[in-house]
């Protein structure tokens, strides 16, 4: 059923939707709404969940990795220097495969106070270990935070997932979207309970989190570092699924837009997707070959899939919302550069940095972005990383 | 013929040093909740008993052991199971690093049974200042030197600044006090059962404390015959003295026997008295 | 390039006996670069450390698998396998204790072995068992490289002043008192040969882990140290005094000491440390410390 919600909104209908049994709350801007309406949403016996009402982020990854490890289905979001604040239980949780679903609501995290968008938070967690979905819009958070559930307690991968959603771009923008039946739910996402994992009940004495040395703490970290890559194999499958039952799906770890034939590409995440889209419809209009890789995925990383579609391509323009400081060049442009590196025909790169605190990512930056792409793709000489604000 | 071999609740061979008091308190405390169902959970530091015992257990960070420990409760609870959630920290985690959030689950009233053993320094990265180090000892970190005499501040007061939570168990113990110890160690797992209860126990490190090995027990005695550890439990915030002492000895019956005290001025050891009669009338008015 | 390493106990100043040396080896004009094994240490564990010796600064910064000398600080690590692990055949043994056998019986053919009676020369001069100084003196004795003046000067010039009086004597004793044997070994001990000769192409996976994240079951095995070893004086119970009140049971901090048929409490020597609490809190003083020592001559 169509209903006009924020991405806020769309991820608590989520939350809840998924039977969440525990979730963590703590306020922080953007992503306050998130906790409060969880909060709202028990309050109300709509759903029967547990809060606990911590007192920083610190405490709601400790908490609600506590209770997941005791067996539950938890949940909660946070933004910004809320997610640099839990770095620490962050990295505890991967390190020791517990499930669990968080959105990151993005936010600056610099010392100016930026409490506008940016994606530098999310991006500053990329090797805790975590699943990253980056979702476009408030129905994609809303149905990939459903998948993330799927994909965080498959027994084969066992790992925490950050469903990433835009501040005040995804957050604070109320559009329709289409909540699905709790029944519809059900079928594709089984209670917590039937998910097999090691758990305290399963012996007089389960120890959790033991200390390990030398051999064995290798091989625990090679083990994990194979579920993420797993996670590679696991999505497309969960996603098809999803199609199954709800009728919708985004074209798996990357989505391309009018790629087939196209000479030039841009590449994005997130929430500037939408508008990128447009302004290559206008760009193919005026016979332009481009089209768009939107990275669905950041975690893993889906680096044999960035290969198959930039192979043979021109030129492509990178636009991110964070900046790799020490490297002048945007999060996704570093990465797509290391997974072409070595590959043979592959196109000239581009970085571009945009959206940055109130700064936002418009149709003019994007069209400037796709001029400078074609000429770099004909051979003219384009400073590699541009900041598309100042132009 | 082979007998079966039963695994020992708590192995007999524990790593730590001869005469540590810390390994005392666990083991009554392991003892004396022998018959519940527990969760133990340990942090990084010389108590971490994950392995070296048979019940179940959960090792957290330096950082987070009480929200952590909430969250198992909360959902032990959820399932309908009421298990003992122990926590055993030292004072560096519970009264510095993790103070905050382990206030915060005290407020929240988490069914939490915490244990802080306290040997008044970082004992586990090799002797280290804490909020709990007195006034005037010496540490790797407040050294004595032409221009350094010790620790320049006095303790933290952690166990009456959780009391004042107004939870549902707070006490102090000594381990010299033994049927003391035990008595509230069964009071605070009850109490656990319906809210927050927290044990603040003292445990000596001889190691830390420059003093001999076998008077750990004698210190702990002298600590609260000298008012500088007095024995107290607050149910709810109604406080009361559990051992009271009759003629309470010079404070420095207590820091004599220790070598990180041998440097004190007689000022300094005036200072320290002092502190202790005013915090001892402090705790007599909170108990009316 | 020789290496070297060190077997002691927590708390005998091992790490203060490498630097030392390293001190005194920079006295004498060649370099030593020491360090502990990375790990928890408590008093009375086990403790290694490890130095490399060189002409020139040593650029090499990882543990010791085959060392040319062995330097061993308390006599419970000679019947230890993994004390004389890697050890180079025609290689230096310093051990503490008396009887030769006690180290060859365990297979190791060095060229040279020094013993010298480090725990009664330390409870002469310290009254404790701080054999570090004692045994970088017999060390000195060991490895002619080193002369003892090198060693008191560093001795001198980086203790603390408190350590040091008993510090130059314990390494004078040491050093005295060291009783040195010599072997002929025959035939070259063989090196290694370097590892790209192995023409690896893939490195082996770890294996797959029973559980996914790193849980245990306690109840299929717990980890047990044999605290035994650690103690260096135990208790020794006089029946006659004994009341059999059971408050040396009550303050045992390990709570090793149990009631027997006969209704008097004894201590577990297995695992019992001897940290003495027992002893101090008898009130009929029933109970009394004694020296190791005087049990391994019996």
């Amino acid at each position: 059923m169509l209903k006009v919600l924020s991405s806020n909104e769309a991820a608590a209908q989520a939350a809840k939707l998924a039977r969440i049994n525990v979730a963590a709350v703590y306020p922080i801007t953007p992503q306050s709404q998130i906790s409060e309406d969880v909060s709202k949403m028990v309050a109300r016996g709509e759903l029967d969940c547990d809060i606990i009402e911590v007192e920083g982020e610190h405490s709601v990854m400790s908490s609600i990795t506590g209770a997941a490890v005791a067996g539950a289905r938890v949940f909660t979001a946070t933004s910004s220097l809320g997610l640099a604040y839990m770095n620490e239980p962050m990295m505890f949780a991967a390190g020791m495969r517990v499930p669990m679903v968080m959105v990151d609501v993005t936010r600056e995290t610099s010392a100016q106070r930026g409490i506008s968008t940016s994606r530098q938070d999310a991006a500053s967690t990329r090797d805790c270990g975590w699943l990253e979905i980056d979702p476009a819009d408030g129905q994609e958070l809303l149905d990939s935070i459903l998948m993330a559930y799927r994909l965080s307690e498959d027994p084969e991968v066992l790992l925490p997932t950050m469903v990433v959603s835009d501040g005040f771009f995804m957050s604070h923008l109320y559009e329709p979207v289409d909540v699905p039946e709790q029944e519809q739910v059900d079928r594709f996402l089984a209670p917590v309970s039937e998910r097999r994992r090691t758990q305290f009940s399963d012996g007089k004495a389960m120890q959790f989190a033991l200390s390990l040395s030398g051999k064995d703490y290798i091989q625990y970290r090679y083990h994990t570092l194979k579920a993420i890559d797993h996670v590679k194999e696991v999505f497309p499958k969960v996603e098809k699924e999803f199609e199954e039952i709800f009728g919708r799906s985004y074209g798996g770890l990357v989505e391309e837009y009018r790629t087939e034939d196209a000479e030039y590409l841009l590449m994005t995440n997130g929430s500037a997707s939408g508008m990128a889209k447009n302004v290559i419809d206008a760009a193919r209009d005026a016979g332009i070959p481009i089209g768009l890789a939107r990275i669905r995925m950041f975690r893993p990383y889906p680096r044999e899939e960035v290969v198959r579609i930039l192979r043979g391509k021109k030129a492509v323009g990178v636009i991110d919302r964070s900046i790799c400081l020490g490297w002048n060049c945007g999060h996704l442009f570093q990465e797509a550069r290391a997974a072409i590196a070595c590959e043979e025909n592959m196109p000239k790169m581009l970085s571009f940095i945009d959206g940055i605190s109130t700064m936002d990512i418009t149709r003019e930056h994007i069209e400037l972005a796709v001029g400078m792409t074609v000429a770099a793709g004909n051979g003219e000489p384009v400073q590699e990383t541009n900041w598309l604000s100042w132009e | 013929m082979e007998m079966e071999q039963k695994i020992p609740m708590m192995s007999p061979g524990l790593p730590m040093c001869a005469g540590c008091g810390m390994e005392l308190v666990v083991r009554v405390l392991y003892d004396e909740l022998k018959n519940d169902e527990f969760i133990s959970f340990g942090g990084p530091g010389c108590a971490l008993l994950t392995t070296k015992v048979s019940v179940p257990c959960y090792g957290t960070l330096f950082t987070n052991m009480a929200p952590s420990a909430s969250g198992v409760s909360r959902e032990l609870r959820r399932q309908g199971k009421d298990t003992v959630c122990l926590c055993i920290g030292g004072d560096g985690m519970f009264s510095d690093i993790a103070f905050g959030n382990l206030s915060a689950a005290a407020e929240r009233g988490e069914h939490l049974l915490v244990v802080c053993y306290d040997n008044e320094a970082y004992m586990n990265t090799g002797i280290q200042r804490s909020s709990r180090t007195p006034e005037g000892a010496w540490t790797n970190t407040t050294p004595v030197g032409p221009r350094s005499i010790g620790k320049k501040k006095q303790q933290k007061p952690f166990s009456l600044l959780l009391a004042e939570h107004n939870v549902a168990y707070v006490a102090t113990c000594s381990p010299a006090h033994m049927q003391d110890f035990r008595k509230k160690i069964r009071a605070a797992r009850d109490a656990s059962r319906e809210g927050f209860a927290f044990l603040h126990v003292l445990a000596p490190c001889p190691t830390g404390w420059k003093s001999k090995p076998e008077i750990m027990i004698r210190q702990c005695r002298d600590a609260v015959n000298t008012n500088y550890f007095p024995l107290w439990e607050s149910r709810y915030g109604a406080y009361h003295i559990t051992v009271n002492v009759k003629e309470p000895k010079p404070v420095t019956e207590f820091t004599k026997t220790q070598k990180r005290f041998s440097h004190l001025s007689e000022e300094q050891i005036r200072q320290l008295q002092e502190d202790v009669d005013l915090n001892f009338e402090h705790l007599k008015k909170l108990c009316g | 390039m020789k290496e070297l390493r060190m077997h002691g106990k927590g708390g005998q100043g091992i790490v203060v006996g490498g630097e030392t040396l390293s001190n005194a080896f920079l006295n004498a004009g060649k370099f030593l670069a020491v360090m502990p094994s990375y790990g928890v240490e408590r008093r009375g564990s086990d403790v290694t450390a490890f130095g490399r010796l060189s002409d020139e600064p040593v650029r090499e910064n990882c543990m010791c698998y085959e060392p040319d000398y062995l330097v061993i600080f308390d006599p419970s690590q000679l019947k230890k396998p993994a004390t004389y692990k890697g050890f180079v055949p025609g290689g230096v043994i310093v051990a503490c204790g008396t009887d030769p056998e006690e180290v060859l019986s365990m297979g190791v053919k060095p060229s040279k072995l020094v013993m010298v009676d480090g725990i009664r020369i330390a409870y002469e001069v310290t009254g404790n068992n701080l054999t570090n100084m004692i045994m970088c003196g017999a060390f000195c004795r060991a490895v002619p490289e080193l002369p003892m003046e090198a060693l008191l000067k560093a001795i001198e010039e980086n203790l603390p002043k408190n350590f040091q009086k008993t510090s130059i004597l314990g390494a004078q004793r040491g050093h005295d008192e060291a009783v040195v044997y010599t072997y002929e070994i025959h035939g070259e001990h063989s090196k290694k040969a370097p590892a790209w000769t192995r023409h690896v192409l893939a490195c082996r996976e770890p294996e797959k882990p029973r559980y996914e994240a790193p849980w245990g079951n306690g109840a299929e095995k717990i980890v047990t140290v044999d605290t035994g070893t650690w103690k260096v004086v135990r208790p020794v119970l006089t029946e006659e005094s004994c009341i059999r009140c059971g408050i040396c049971a009550t303050y045992c901090p390990i709570q090793c000491i149990r009631k027997g048929e006969d209704g008097y409490f004894r201590a577990d020597l297995d695992y019992c440390k001897g940290c003495g609490v027992c002893a101090y809190e008898c009130p009929k003083k029933a109970l009394t410390m004694v020296q190791e020592s005087e049990f391994r001559k019996a």
